[in-house]
């Protein structure tokens, strides 16, 4: 049994490698979970969440929801990297990846929870669906570049293409995570953001657009 | 309603008018407004449409709505598994507009398309265009809708027009379907993606003879002049020489799978129904296929099957290689993982053959420990390659001595880089990330060469790009410089994977 299971995870570790960044995605649900659950973390819900709790519950929230959306980067960065430094080459990706959400945490965990933000965000979020460059910056999150194979360069080029993937990610989604934040990271609107956002990647949306617009309106307004 | 049979273009009869129906078929669709699912421009946009580089376009003219355009345009599949069937069905639907056009006519209710077999051995003409698309009235004097001028010249001009290995075959004898997409095969259709995607690795038949021969029909334009339409995405399919092309492309899928019964379509859901595509029917209605649809072109909804579809090498393929483990099915074959070795970056391919030297480190991963250190197969990626106008084609040569030709080489050729679809998979728009095209060759049999002689060093891979184009007559200088300079190809970087 044990023999089998290294078998497996040297197998997984090989083909791959990016398997840790899906890992980090599901801790962070775990803890998204648990610190939603009833009676977890009373005292911390009666009163209002400073600046550092806010910012710390984005980047959570972006470990959990935005990771998934980026394996398929992540393992190229991997893929195109010498063996020894593929996990680097992954840890580097997701470091210029997340640089770009935690940027935009700054100024977001200023805002407090607010349905009306929320509802606002929600809008212009569904509007944001039917705007061509939505589409120009969803296929920008499939974007590949040149990479150094070693050195400094190299390392430079994975944290570069991780902050490339970001800013377009987050260009595509990032009206839709402040939406999340202003909810005050409720759990359900985070998971039914997360399955669109992972949804619009794999299949053509042109003909669901404005069923996605009129469902976060929906939720938007629901929200007041 | 029998099984129709796309027939051989070159094998027509004398008296055969499958092309005359075709070509009046093709007139009276180019008659109908572009906002008709059944013109000729309409299903032309379909396979890419650009706002400002459309050929035909009338000044004035309304375009369908930006959501129609959305919906239905610009919905080719390259670099992915759908490349396969995605035409399957693009084909498909065209020729049950055509077919109606024939019946609108009077013509037979049986029409199929034909194909170009441009790879038949046989046929000393197989690489020249063929007649009924070259000249631009037919013998009465009408228009031939079946001829475009923009065509490389020697297209029209009735010259053999590719080079062997542009038609080359090799694609057949890949065992799977699939691209790996990590630095190994390619495979026969394309690596797994989603609808959107990053124009990944181009598949073996995607390359070669698909890519070579748009290329080849189309040219490579000058930094003055576009190419001919068949070099790029958004012209392509307005040129009725596509169709034949296609179906041709068609037929080898057809062909792999015959010719052994270990060539077998992905089974996944998440390509045999994971993405619906949506077409015209030829009464302008909205219809949808999945991948599942087309696996089989005799059932009734597609109801054809080729002319020949027999295996062209008519000798059994090498068997697979990689690891053999013990699974709960038995004996089964893992593939080997494959590890980079070695890469050089930031290339600028022009006129001018270009070489360059990729350093080669000895494995680290996998590898090291496999076969004594002694891979079994290596792979050369061609990565984001970048051009701002359309490209001739190169060609890649290993090791090449430096004061030699590469073209008295040809055991050294590694493959070659098509460059179809360069100028539309470079800019970063709602239809492309902007990565640019990328090829990988299995360099085995080349190394295996190389090895033999010596010449083979493992700290340095020598490559030498060598431009070519059909421009110039294919039975003088084969590899020629260029008559006049193109825009320079960015080449992002060159890798050597060891499996």
């Amino acid at each position: 049994m044990i023999a089998r299971f290294s078998t497996g995870s040297r197998a997984l570790n090989a083909n791959h490698p990016e398997w840790w960044v899906g890992a980090v995605s599901g801790l962070a649900w775990c803890v998204l979970l648990a610190s939603a659950w009833p009676g977890a973390g009373h005292a911390h819900h009666e009163m209002a969440p400073n600046y550092w709790q806010q910012f710390g519950h984005w980047m959570l929230m972006m470990a959990a929801m935005m990771l998934p959306l980026i394996l398929e980067s992540a393992r190229i960065a991997a893929v195109r990297s010498f063996w020894w430094r593929r996990h680097r080459a992954i840890a580097l990706f997701v470091t210029g990846y997340l640089l770009v959400w935690l940027l935009l945490g700054i100024p977001v965990a200023l805002l407090p929870p607010s349905p009306l933000l929320a509802a606002a965000s929600l809008m212009v979020a569904a509007a944001w669906f039917l705007v061509p460059v939505k589409r120009r910056l969803r296929l920008g999150c499939h974007l590949t570049i040149p990479m150094e194979p070693s050195g400094w360069r190299a390392d430079r080029d994975c944290i570069h293409f991780g902050w490339k993937i970001g800013v377009r990610c987050a260009g595509n989604c990032g009206v839709l995570m402040v939406a999340c934040a202003a909810l005050g990271h409720v759990v359900i609107g985070m998971v039914l953001i997360a399955a669109l956002t992972l949804l619009e990647r794999v299949r053509p949306l042109n003909a669901g657009a404005v069923a996605a617009a009129l469902l976060i309106t929906g939720v938007g307004v629901a929200t007041l | 309603m029998a099984l129709r049979i796309r027939k051989n273009v070159w094998k027509l009869s004398v008296n055969d008018q499958t092309l005359l129906w075709y070509a009046r078929a093709v007139g009276v669709m180019k008659s109908r407004p572009i906002t008709d699912p059944t013109s000729w421009r309409y299903q032309g946009a379909i396979h890419e449409y650009t706002i400002g580089e459309d050929p035909l376009e009338n000044p004035g003219e309304a375009l369908p709505s930006a959501a129609e355009r959305q919906r239905f345009w610009t919905r080719c599949q390259h670099g992915t598994w759908f490349f396969l069937p995605w035409h399957r069905m693009y084909l498909g639907w065209f020729e049950k507009i055509v077919q109606a056009a024939i019946t609108s006519l009077g013509g037979p209710t049986d029409w199929a398309l034909p194909y170009w077999n441009y790879s038949d051995g046989a046929n000393p003409d197989a690489r020249r265009v063929p007649p009924a698309f070259r000249n631009p009235t037919l013998m009465d004097g009408s228009t031939n809708h079946l001829y475009v001028a923009e065509r490389a010249r020697n297209c029209n001009l009735g010259n053999i027009m590719a080079q062997p290995f542009d038609v080359d075959l090799d694609c057949l004898t890949e065992p799977s379907f699939t691209a790996l997409a990590n630095g190994s095969t390619p495979g026969f259709g394309g690596p797994r993606t989603g609808f959107e995607h990053s124009g990944g690795v181009i598949g073996l038949l995607e390359g070669t003879p698909h890519g070579s021969m748009h290329v080849a029909v189309g040219g490579r334009g000058s930094p003055t002049t576009p190419p001919g339409w068949m070099s790029a995405f958004n012209t392509a399919a307005l040129d009725p020489l596509f169709w034949l092309h296609h179906a041709n492309i068609d037929r080898l899928w057809a062909v792999w799978r015959k010719r052994n019964t270990q060539h077998v379509d992905p089974t996944l859901a998440q390509w045999l129904t994971g993405v619906t595509f949506e077409f015209h029917d030829a009464a302008g209605n909205i219809v949808s296929n999945r991948c599942q649809d087309v696996v089989d072109s005799t059932t009734p909804a597609l109801n054809y099957r080729y002319e020949e579809e027999s295996d062209p090498f008519q000798v059994a393929p090498s068997p697979p290689t990689g690891v053999v483990v013990l699974g709960a099915g038995g004996l089964t074959m893992a593939p080997a993982v494959p590890e980079m070795v070695g890469a050089t970056t930031d290339l600028v391919l022009t006129d001018a053959a270009t070489r360059a030297r990729v350093p080669v480190s000895a494995p680290t991963g996998p590898q090291l420990a496999a076969a004594g250190g002694a891979p079994t197969r290596m792979y050369l990626n061609v990565e984001n390659i970048t051009g701002k106008a359309g490209s001739q084609r190169y060609a890649l040569y290993l090791n090449v001595p430096e004061n030699q030709d590469p073209k008295s080489h040809p055991e050294l050729l590694a493959g070659v880089l098509p460059m179809f679809g360069l100028k539309e998979s470079s800019r970063s728009d709602g239809d492309h990330p902007g990565s640019g095209l990328q090829y990988t060759f299995e360099i085995s049999r080349v190394a295996n060469v190389l090895k033999s002689r010596n010449d083979w060093d493992p700290q340095e891979l020598r490559v030498v790009f060598v431009p070519y184009d059909t421009e110039e007559d294919p039975s003088g200088p084969m590899l020629a410089a260029a008559p006049a300079p193109t825009p320079p190809v960015r080449v992002g970087r060159v890798s050597l994977y060891v499996a």
